[in-house]
C-alpha cells in the first residue's frame, strides 16, 4: 500500500505539473513571442535606419556626379557671375536636368534643382519647374551646406509632405571654388512604406506633426498611433527610438517601434514606425485550437514515447497495486477460504502485511471471542455466516427445574410451574432458522419459587477446574461441521493454536431443534431438517472430570454426588454419558450459583430419557447426546441427535 | 580698484605745478583711498568663447551625412550665428525698449539673434516666395502659430526678460533668438568668438553662453578688479578662476 500510495502521490504531483505548465507556458511562451517579435522589430528598424542612410548617401554622390557634368557646371558658373539670361540658364538647367534624370517618378524623384553660388535657384525639375524665379533658398541648411562645399543630405517637412533631400556642390571647372549646387527632394510616403514593408516584412507607418503620411496599415486604425509617439518623446530624444510599445489596432494589437527621421523634419514630429501583429500564445485550449495535422504527426509528436510513458505509468501503478493490493487480498481471502474449511485454525496475522494482517488479527480476535466470551450464541451465529457454516446443529434444552420438585415432572414439555422443565413457549435458539427449545430459562431458577427443590447450598467459592478456564470451557459452543477442528478445541492452552484440531465426534447431519416452529408436546420445535450435531467440547468432559472430582462429596445424603453415585449406573456408554452429563450439570449449577439440592441422578436420567426418546423418534436418530453450558448465568443443556 | 585710482590720480597729477595744488590733490587723493570698495565702481569683463566642432560649423538639425567635397576647402557659413554671452544675476540699467527689423530671405533670417531690452519689438518681414508660420514653441500665448505671406511684416513685442525663440513651422532651422535683458551686461560675440561685457558692477553673477539656440554654458564669475580674460570652453566648460 505504502508504495502504491507514492506511486499515486508521484502522480498526482506529475500530473499538477503538467498542468502548471499547461496553464503557465502559454504566458511565458506569450512573452518569449513578445520579446522576439520586438527583437524582430529592433532589427528591422536598424535595417530601416541603415536603409535611410544608405539611401541618403546614394543620393549624396548621384547628385554630386550631376553637379560633374560640363553643362550644369558652366550654367552654374554663369548664374554666379551673372552673365547670362536667367531664363536662358533655367532653360539650360532643365533642359540638360532631365536629360540626365529623364524620369523622376520612376526613381521617386520630387524635385530636383540647381542652385548657383548666392544660393539662388537657376533651374529645377519636377515640383515648381515651371516657377522661372530665382528663389533664394540659401538659407536652407543643405543647400547652405553644400554652397560651403559639404556634401549632405536633410530631410523636410514642408507643406505637408515628407522630403528626403540630398545636396552636393558643383565645383568650377577648375576645380578651385564651389560656383553652385544641386540638390534633389525624394518622396518619402508611400512609395517608401511599400518598399520598406517589401524588404523589411513589418508594416510602416510615417507621421509628420502628429498625422499619418502614409501606412501599410488601414490608417482608421492608426488614430492613437501619434499620441503614442508622442508619449515616447523622451525615449525618442535619448536613444533615437522607442522600444517596442503596443498598439491596439481593431481587435488585434500591433508591436510597434517608433524612430524619428534625421534632419530638420525631425523637429516636426517626423517618424517612422515599424509594427508587427502581435501574436497571442493564448491559453492552452486556444493552443489546442491552433494545433495543425502536422503537429500531431508521427514525425514531429513523440507518440511512441508519450505512450510508452502512459503505459509504464500505468503498468507501475497495477503492479504496486496487485503487488500490495489484490496478491495480499487474495492471499488473506484464501487464508479466510481456508480458515472457513477448516484447514486452518487461525489466521497468520504474520503472513499478511499492512492492515490485512491487521485485518487477519481482527477474525482471530472475532474468532476468539466468539469462542470464548460472552454471547457466544450470537457469534456463532455470526461466525457461521461469514464462515459458511452448514455444519450440525445441537439443540438447547430448557432449563432442568430442580429435579426434586414436585411440580416438575412434567419433563421437557411447557413448563407450568415454575422449577418444572416445561416451558410456555418455544424460544428461538441463536441459529436461524435452527430449532429451538425457545427462550432457555434456567433450571434453577425456579429454586425460590419450588422451595424444597434440589435445595444444595451453593458453594462457597469458585469451583476449581484444574487446566482449564472455566468459563471459557463452559461458555464455549461447540462448532459444527464434522472435519473442522473445533476452536473448542484450543479451549485449554487458549487461541495460540498449539494444540491441534480436535475432529468433532458429531455427524454432519444432526437434526436441528427450534427455530420459530411450533413447540410440540415436549416444548421442541422443528421447522428444519436435521442438522450436524456439535458435540460437546472434550475439553469441557474433561472439566467436568475435574469438577466432578472437585464436587464436594462430604454433603448429605440428598446431594446430587451421593445420589449419582448410589444409583450404580450401568455399564453401557450411554449410562455413563449420563452420569458424565448430571456430573457436569451439577458442577455447572454449583458454579452458577444454583441450588442442586433435590437433583438426583435418576431423576435427571428419567427427564433427560425422555427427551433422548422424543428427539430419537422425532428425527429418527440412533440417539442424543446432551451437553452442558452456561447460558445468561445458568446451567443449561444441549441436546444433539447422533446418527450413527 | 586701488590700483585703477592711483593710476587716474598719477595722470592728474602731471600737471600740477603750485604747491597748493599739489597739497590739494593730495589731500583729495587720501579721501578717496580711505573711501570703501563699491559697486560704484565697474569693471570689463572679456574673454572668448570657443565652441565645440559640431557647435560651431555643425547644422541644427543634422541628416545622416555630412562629407566635405574633397576637392576645394569647406568654406565660413554665409550667414553666421555667433554665440551670445550674458551676465544674469547683475544690476544695471537696461536697454531701452526699441523695434528691430529682421528680414527673412533664402528660408533664413538676416538677424538670427536679437539682444533687446524690455518691451522691444521685433518686426519680421518675410523676403521669401513662400509663407513663413511663425510662432514661439511653447510660448504660443506671447507668440501664436501665425502664417506670415511672402512680402508681409508681423510685429511681436516682448515685454518680459527672457530668451525667446521665433521659430518657423515649416522650416525649423528659420529661427529668430530674441534675448531680451533687464541689464546691459550682454554681448554677441564676434568671429573669433570674442566678447566685453563692460562697465560690469564687482561682485559674483552668473555668466551664460547662447548658441545655436539654446544655452551651452553658464558659469559663476566674480567681478573684480583686473579680471582676468575667461577663455570659455563650451565643450569642456568649467567655471573659470577670476583669479
Amino acid at each position: 500500500m505504502f508504495l502504491s500510495k507514492i506511486w499515486f502521490i508521484l502522480v498526482a504531483l506529475v500530473a499538477s505539473v503538467a498542468t502548471t505548465v499547461a496553464l503557465v507556458a502559454p504566458r511565458s511562451a506569450s512573452r518569449h513571442l513578445a520579446s522576439a517579435e520586438a527583437q524582430s522589430l529592433d532589427r528591422a528598424q536598424y535595417a530601416a535606419e541603415q536603409q535611410l542612410k544608405n539611401d541618403a548617401i546614394r543620393w549624396i554622390q548621384s547628385v554630386a556626379k550631376l553637379g560633374r557634368d560640363a553643362v550644369i557646371t558652366e550654367t552654374l558658373e554663369n548664374a554666379t557671375r551673372g552673365n547670362g539670361e536667367s531664363s536662358v540658364l533655367n532653360e539650360t538647367i532643365r533642359g540638360r536636368l532631365g536629360s540626365l534624370v529623364p524620369d523622376l517618378d520612376s526613381r521617386g524623384i520630387r524635385v530636383l534643382a540647381a542652385v548657383d553660388g548666392n544660393g539662388r535657384i537657376v533651374g529645377r525639375i519636377g515640383e515648381g519647374e515651371n516657377n522661372r524665379d530665382a528663389e533664394l533658398v540659401s538659407g536652407l541648411e543643405v543647400v547652405s551646406d553644400a554652397l560651403r562645399g559639404y556634401m549632405s543630405d536633410d530631410v523636410w517637412g514642408s507643406n505637408g509632405k515628407l522630403t528626403r533631400v540630398a545636396a552636393a556642390p558643383v565645383l568650377s571647372k577648375a576645380k578651385d571654388k564651389v560656383v553652385g549646387a544641386i540638390y534633389v527632394g525624394l518622396d518619402t510616403g508611400d512609395r517608401m512604406v511599400e518598399l520598406w514593408r517589401k524588404n523589411l516584412g513589418v508594416d510602416v507607418a510615417i507621421l509628420l506633426g502628429g498625422q499619418v503620411l502614409s501606412s501599410s496599415v488601414p490608417e482608421g486604425a492608426l488614430g492613437s498611433l501619434a499620441d503614442r509617439v508622442k508619449d515616447h518623446q523622451d525615449e525618442i530624444k535619448g536613444a533615437h527610438r522607442t522600444k517596442a510599445f503596443t498598439l491596439p489596432h481593431g481587435n488585434d494589437e500591433l508591436l510597434a517601434v517608433a524612430a524619428p527621421f534625421a534632419g530638420q523634419a525631425s523637429a516636426m514630429g517626423a517618424h517612422y514606425v515599424l509594427m508587427v501583429k502581435q501574436t497571442q500564445a493564448g491559453g492552452p485550449l486556444e493552443l489546442l485550437a491552433s494545433t495543425t495535422k502536422e503537429d500531431l504527426g508521427w514525425a514531429v509528436f513523440p507518440w511512441l514515447r508519450l505512450g510508452g510513458a502512459v503505459l509504464l505509468i500505468i503498468g507501475v501503478g497495477l503492479f504496486l497495486q496487485r503487488r500490495e493490493m489484490e496478491k495480499p487480498l487474495g492471499v488473506l481471502r484464501s487464508d479466510v477460504q481456508k480458515l472457513a474449511r477448516g484447514e486452518l485454525q487461525k489466521l497468520d496475522d504474520h503472513k499478511h502485511p499492512g492492515r490485512f494482517g491487521a485485518i487477519a488479527r481482527d477474525v482471530n480476535a472475532a474468532l476468539e471471542r466468539f469462542i470464548h466470551g460472552d454471547g457466544a450464541h450470537d457469534n456463532k451465529k455470526d461466525l457461521s455466516a461469514i464462515l459458511g457454516d452448514r455444519g450440525g446443529r445441537s439443540v438447547d434444552l430448557p432449563s432442568l427445574p430442580p429435579l426434586g420438585s414436585p411440580s416438575s415432572t412434567s419433563g421437557f414439555g411447557p413448563q407450568k410451574t415454575p422449577g418444572g422443565f416445561s416451558n410456555p413457549a418455544p424460544t428461538p435458539v441463536s441459529f436461524p432458522g435452527a430449532p429451538s427449545f425457545g427462550p432457555p430459562p434456567s433450571f434453577g431458577q425456579a429454586s425460590g419459587a419450588a422451595p424444597g427443590a434440589f435445595s444444595m447450598p451453593p458453594p462457597s467459592g469458585p469451583m476449581p477446574i484444574p487446566g482449564a478456564t472455566p468459563n471459557a470451557r463452559l461458555s464455549s459452543p461447540p462448532l459444527s461441521g464434522p472435519s473442522r477442528p473445533t476452536p473448542a478445541a484450543n479451549v485449554g492452552p487458549g487461541l495460540g493454536g498449539a494444540m491441534p484440531p480436535r475432529p468433532m465426534a458429531a455427524p454432519p447431519a444432526a437434526p436441528a431443534f427450534g427455530g420459530g416452529a411450533p413447540a410440540n408436546a415436549h416444548g421442541y420445535s422443528n421447522d428444519g431438517g436435521p442438522t450436524p450435531t456439535v458435540p460437546m467440547p472434550a475439553a469441557s468432559t474433561g472439566s467436568l472430570q475435574a469438577a466432578r472430582g472437585a464436587m464436594p462429596t462430604a454433603q448429605a445424603d440428598d446431594s446430587p454426588t451421593a445420589n449419582m453415585n448410589n444409583g450404580a449406573p450401568a455399564p453401557d456408554p450411554d449410562e455413563a454419558h449420563m452420569r458424565e452429563v448430571f456430573a457436569e450439570y451439577v458442577a455447572v449449577r454449583s458454579q452458577t450459583g444454583e441450588s442442586t439440592r433435590g437433583l438426583t441422578l435418576e431423576k435427571f436420567r428419567e427427564r433427560l430419557e425422555e427427551n433422548r426418546k422424543a428427539i430419537v423418534a422425532k428425527y429418527n436418530c440412533r440417539g442424543a447426546r446432551f451437553a452442558v453450558y452456561v447460558k445468561d448465568g445458568k446451567a443449561a443443556i444441549r441436546a444433539t441427535p447422533v446418527k450413527d | 580698484m586701488k590700483v585703477s585710482n592711483v593710476f587716474r590720480l598719477e595722470k592728474l597729477m602731471q600737471p600740477m605745478r603750485t604747491p597748493f595744488r599739489f597739497f590739494a590733490l593730495s589731500t583729495l587723493s587720501l579721501v578717496c583711498w580711505s573711501l570703501p570698495n563699491t559697486d560704484a565702481y565697474a569693471e570689463s569683463v572679456k574673454g572668448r568663447v570657443t565652441l565645440s566642432e559640431s557647435l560651431e560649423n555643425g547644422r541644427r538639425f543634422p541628416g545622416y551625412w555630412r562629407v566635405e567635397n574633397g576637392s576645394v576647402p569647406v568654406s565660413p557659413a554665409v550667414t553666421p550665428d555667433p554665440p551670445v554671452v550674458l551676465v544674469t544675476d547683475a544690476k544695471g540699467q537696461a536697454p531701452e525698449a526699441k523695434t528691430f527689423a529682421v528680414d527673412i530671405a533664402g528660408f533664413g533670417a538676416n538677424k538670427p539673434t536679437l539682444i533687446v531690452g524690455t518691451n522691444s519689438v521685433v518686426e519680421i518681414r518675410n523676403g521669401d516666395k513662400v509663407p513663413h508660420d511663425l510662432s514661439i514653441p511653447g510660448q504660443e500665448a506671447l507668440m501664436p502659430l501665425e502664417r506670415l505671406a511672402p512680402g508681409t511684416l508681423r510685429r511681436q513685442k516682448f515685454p518680459v526678460p527672457g530668451v525667446y525663440e521665433i521659430r518657423s513651422a515649416q522650416y525649423p532651422h528659420l529661427s529668430i533668438a530674441v534675448i531680451v535683458v533687464d541689464n546691459p551686461y550682454a554681448a554677441i560675440c564676434d568671429a573669433k568668438g570674442n566678447f566685453k561685457l563692460p562697465d560690469m558692477p564687482e561682485g559674483k553673477a552668473t555668466l551664460k553662453v547662447w548658441a545655436r539656440g539654446q544655452f551651452v554654458h553658464e558659469q559663476a564669475i566674480d567681478v573684480r578688479n583686473n579680471m582676468k580674460a575667461l577663455q570659455i570652453d563650451v565643450a569642456s566648460a568649467s567655471p573659470v578662476d577670476p583669479e
